[in-house]
């Protein structure tokens, strides 16, 4: 009887593993040299070199976060912007050979991932990320250490894409996408206000977005590129479906374009991304006439399987705004009057950064957290609904634990409630929702759910072959703490963070897809880029990977 | 890294094979064009194809250069050779004793070296600035005050029908000798007459001379009025009400100049204002907040888009602000002693820590400037070069107190480069280095000070 050198067991925790259907006390294993789970091994003698006692405790796979913004121009733009929110929260100064950074709503790189790893999140999802700054955004995620991560790239308003469409060249179009996913070392394609965002960059207005207007000069509707977009990801078989940030964000009686986006999807497969900004009842040009009507939408989501939420939560104080719907900058600096940077990219996209306060006693601040809430009680099987905060539009992600302690405790809900404009309590229907979630339920939001709506078939659970990535946390009636500070949190079956102390800093792998296309596209890809693009086709996408392992 | 003597000789063994290499990016000047073709035979670049003489002179420069450094030093003590091994050792020691180190960080570096030396700042409890000009601080300072709106260079090639250049002079004989040829000649997507369906216009402050691209007068204004102008045209894009006499006075040009100006740019389809070193060089916070506020203010009272768009200067500061955006939260001026980034503008500017003494070691990276030494010199800090030039004679018989060679960051690094619009672009080597490049150099460094226990009590 001796002890195995490459096991890990985690002995006798309350197992929460949302996909296997178990809720109760199990001991784990983890191979270390794989990282991977491993069944119980047979012979009952078998010790692990390393033995984690949690009994006691709550034992769950690491989190994962479907939509957020850490990483590229954009992100970067807004540190530089705003140098007032490192000074505000303080620093991030873990000491020995760790690397010190920022806190705050844009929060340095090292400093994200030690921070998501801190919260028991083991990989992130950059949501939002321009092909063309994608060699960029490469750098950064290979300095955003101990959580795996990946990224989606922006595809709703890029030229090559609205022509094929535009001239009926479906097929174009996919394989582009394709080729697109592979140079540029993606997971997959996000589209943002499809259409609109040309739209603006071609006059500046911020015009009320329909699906059938044409896109002036391409030919081509937003409903055809949403269709052919998700189309797309269908025919390529990628893991995540089309990403969609629809039209109108965050304007009154958006509800409807994003009844009529779901619609036109028509049975495709789709990601409907921080759904709480696109849930607006009202007049557009009357901010304060905005109503919660998330009712219809969730229905109609629960009435099609091929549709998955993530809300987008929004939580009361400071954070930043970025978004590649540069329309929505500009409105945000013209509404609430402060600084906005805005960078228009070539050919594919915009971008808006404003810095911006949500005050419980703002009527639509308060109701964008009441319909956020909404979201989630609504949706009635949570497979579909993803936890996010769109960080950091609605809050940065550090707020996820007060998050789950809301959808956990209608008291905590009512408390809130109650401090809210008497206008933004009648109009939403919150204070009669009684639902609580489960610690089974928050699995499935956290992690079990947003790795099923990925494809990360080896995230999100603890089934043998699964990533050893799993977070120990110490149950707590107070969720907030239980949830902001793991007891353990082990990526690959390596303990990284030990009672809040960052005990170890693996690299952590960028995942990639990279689909197989029709070549004979790329000469036609190369004349329009040569043509219309201000750098050396060559040099588009993110060049050779640097080393870190790459999936 | 191999033996020094043992590359030059495989260097030297190896047949002369001739390599025609395209799309290779020019750090010459802040265009960073990346679509050069260029000749290499024998270890010898021949740029002579290249159709801009601002290139084919730096490359003869660079070449020269690399030739001078495969004859001097690897690595040097008070100006005299010793092994690279021992000066990394007392370079490591130096560094980890110095009580107040500070990071001169490398603008003429790839992204990939920038990343290293902002990592080991951090290691050090450092500072570490964008070098000792302070050129930038008042731009940035006013981003962070006003915000700014920009744009892909492709974008202004497709979009932009107004153009108002302010102190560039974007003329072939210019600082900038393809930018015009790049971006506002060809047609555009939405500008199919290229050229001659933009209107440019040029402003002279702080430059005498303004070459037009097609041919057009600069509006001359005095440095001293230029607050002034700003705050005339944003009043007026408003919609405000401005004596325009007196602005006619003040100026010295005619009051309906001023206002035809800002009835040109209010009607832009997609405005750009151009600016580069210039402009950076000499304007003030104010003025270059009274800029950034009006590119703002034209998207919301003008008739289309209008964005912002700077010219760097050449090399690679754009990619050192970026990566010390994400590991440092700041652009420039970052202090890391106490063991965590702060952003602090005056205090932490390289020149100010220099000039106070309150510097006892430095470490500069990147080419080694007589400017720059002779500052160190007046004032005695411990003075630790790492460049490519960093072994050659200096001039003034100025000599750092460590150097070690690295590889030429343009012609023989490769890595990351970035333009001031943002995009992110490779570097071709185009001869094969006999030093480390300054990305393992760093790397090496930053090992054997954390080997030696930097940070730990
Ligand atoms: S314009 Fe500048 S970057 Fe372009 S080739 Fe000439 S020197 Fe090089
Ligand atoms: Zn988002």
């Amino acid at each position: 009887m001796s002890a195995n050198l490459s096991y890990m067991m985690i002995r006798g925790g309350h197992v929460v593993d949302p996909t296997h259907g178990i809720d109760g006390v199990l001991d784990l294993w983890i191979d270390r040299e794989t990282g991977r789970v491993v069944p119980a091994p047979a012979d009952p003698d078998t010790k692990a070199e390393r033995v984690i006692d949690a009994r006691g405790y709550v034992v769950m796979p690491g989190g994962i976060d479907i939509h957020c913004h850490i990483a590229g121009s954009k992100v970067n733009a807004a540190r530089l912007l705003r140098p007032e929110e490192a000074r505000d929260h303080g620093p991030l100064s873990p000491g020995s050979q760790l690397r010190s950074g920022t806190r705050g709503s844009i929060p340095t790189t090292f400093s994200t991932g030690y921070q998501y790893a801190g919260l028991g999140y083991t990989f992130a999802m950059d949501a939002a990320i321009a092909p063309l700054g994608a060699r960029h955004a490469h750098h950064e995620l290979e300095d955003t250490p101990a959580i795996d991560k990946a990224m989606l790239i922006l595809a709703g308003n890029n030229h090559f894409v609205m022509d094929c469409l535009g001239a009926g060249n479906h097929a174009a179009a996919r394989d582009y996408i394709a080729w697109l996913l592979g140079v540029t070392r993606a997971y997959g394609i996000k589209a943002v206000n499809p259409g609109g965002v040309e739209r603006w960059k071609q006059g500046g207005r911020l015009a009320w977005a329909t699906v059938d207007e044409p896109v002036p000069g391409f030919g081509v509707t937003p409903r055809q590129i949403l269709v052919g977009l998700a189309r797309a990801a269908d025919e390529l078989k990628l893991p995540h479906p089309l990403h969609l940030h629809g039209l109108n964000l965050g304007l009154p009686g958006n509800a409807a374009s994003t009844l009529e986006l779901m619609q036109t999807l028509n049975g495709h497969r789709a990601h409907l991304a921080h759904v709480q900004f696109m849930s607006y009842g009202g007049d557009p040009v009357q901010p304060a006439s905005i109503v919660p009507a998330v009712a219809e939408l969730a229905d109609f989501v629960n009435a099609h399987p091929a549709l998955t939420v993530d809300v987008g939560q929004v939580m009361f104080g400071e954070t930043t705004s970025m978004t590649a719907d540069g329309a929505v900058g500009l409105f945000l600096h013209k509404v609430t009057g402060r600084k906005w940077h805005s960078q228009d990219v070539e050919q594919e996209t915009g971008c808006g950064v404003v810095p911006i306060r949500y005050e419980d006693h703002n009527l639509v601040h308060a109701l964008q957290w009441a319909i956020g809430l909404e979201w989630f009680l609504r949706v009635s099987d949570p497979w579909r609904v993803a936890l996010s905060t769109d960080h950091p539009n609605g809050a940065a992600f550090t707020a996820y634990p007060q998050l789950m302690a809301l959808l956990m405790s209608k008291n905590l809900r009512d408390e809130v409630f109650a401090r809210l404009p008497a206008a933004a309590r009648e109009r939403s229907g919150l204070a009669a929702m009684g639902r609580e979630y489960s610690l089974t339920e928050i699995a499935i939001v956290t992690r079990a759910g947003p790795a099923r709506m990925l494809g990360l078939t080896d995230r999100g659970h603890l089934g043998p072959g699964a990533h050893g990535d799993v977070t120990i946390y110490a149950p707590d009636d107070d969720r907030t703490r239980m949830f902001a500070l793991p007891r353990y949190v082990i990526k690959d079956g390596q303990v990284i963070v030990d009672d809040g102390e960052i005990r170890a800093t693996p690299q952590g792998h960028t995942l990639e897809v990279a689909p197989e296309f029709d070549e004979q596209i790329v000469p036609a890809v190369r004349d329009w880029f040569e043509r219309d693009a201000s750098i050396a086709f060559s040099h588009f996408g993110a060049g050779p990977r640097t080393g870190e392992e790459s999936r | 890294m191999g033996s020094r003597q043992t590359m030059r000789e495989e260097a030297d063994a190896k047949p002369p094979i001739e390599r025609q290499l395209t799309e290779v990016t020019c750090a010459g000047c802040g265009c960073l064009c990346d679509d050069l073709t260029l000749r290499v035979q024998t270890g010898k670049i021949d740029a002579s194809g290249v159709p801009c003489t601002l290139a084919q002179s730096m490359y003869v420069a660079a070449q020269d250069q690399v030739h001078r450094v495969r004859q001097a030093p690897e690595a040097q003590i008070a100006g005299q050779p010793a092994p690279l091994a021992e000066v990394l050792g007392l370079v490591a020691e130096r560094l980890t004793r110095a009580r107040a180190p500070l990071i001169l960080g490398p603008t003429e570096s790839s992204m990939e070296a920038q990343r290293a030396a902002v990592a080991l700042a951090d290691v050090l409890s450092a500072g570490i600035d964008t070098g000792l000009a302070a050129s930038g601080s008042a731009r940035w300072l006013a981003r962070q005050r006003a915000g700014w709106v920009g744009a892909t260079w492709g974008e202004i090639k497709q979009r932009a029908d107004l153009v108002l250049c302010w102190d560039v002079d974007l003329g072939p004989g210019g600082p900038h000798p393809r930018f015009a040829k790049r971006f506002l000649e060809p047609p555009g997507r939405f500008i199919p007459e290229g050229l001659a369906g933009r209107t440019v216009l040029h402003l002279a402050c702080w430059s005498d001379r303004v070459a037009g691209v097609k041919g057009e007068t600069a509006i001359v204004i005095q440095p001293s009025h230029a607050l002034a102008t700003l705050a005339a045209l944003r009043t007026l894009v408003r919609g405000g009400l401005v004596d325009l006499g007196s602005l006619a006075t003040t100026t010295g040009q005619p009051a309906h100049l001023w206002a035809k100006l800002a009835q040109q740019l209010k009607a832009a389809r997609f405005g750009v204002i151009v600016v580069g070193p210039i402009f950076d060089r000499h304007a003030s916070l104010a003025e270059c907040e009274g800029l950034e506020r009006l590119i703002a203010e034209l998207n919301v009272f003008g008739q289309g888009r209008f964005v912002g768009c700077t010219i760097g200067q050449g090399g690679n500061r754009p990619g050192l602000e970026a990566v010390l955006g994400w590991q440092a939260g700041a652009p420039r001026a970052v202090d890391f002693s106490h063991k965590h980034p702060r952003y602090l503008p005056l205090e932490a500017e390289a020149s100010h820590r220099i000039a106070e003494g309150q510097a006892d070691v430095v470490l500069a990276i990147g080419p080694q400037q007589a400017a720059t030494l002779a500052q160190a010199h007046a004032t005695r800090p411990f003075w630790i070069q790492i460049g490519h030039n960093a072994t050659l004679a200096g001039s003034a018989g100025l000599v750092p107190d460590l150097a070690m060679a690295t590889a030429h960051p343009w012609l023989e690094a490769g890595g990351t480069v970035m333009r001031s619009d943002g995009v992110p672009l490779p570097l071709t080597p185009l001869l094969r280095p006999l030093c480390p490049t300054d990305a393992q150099m760093l790397e090496r460094l930053r090992r054997q000070i954390v080997e030696q226990g930097a940070r730990v009590p």
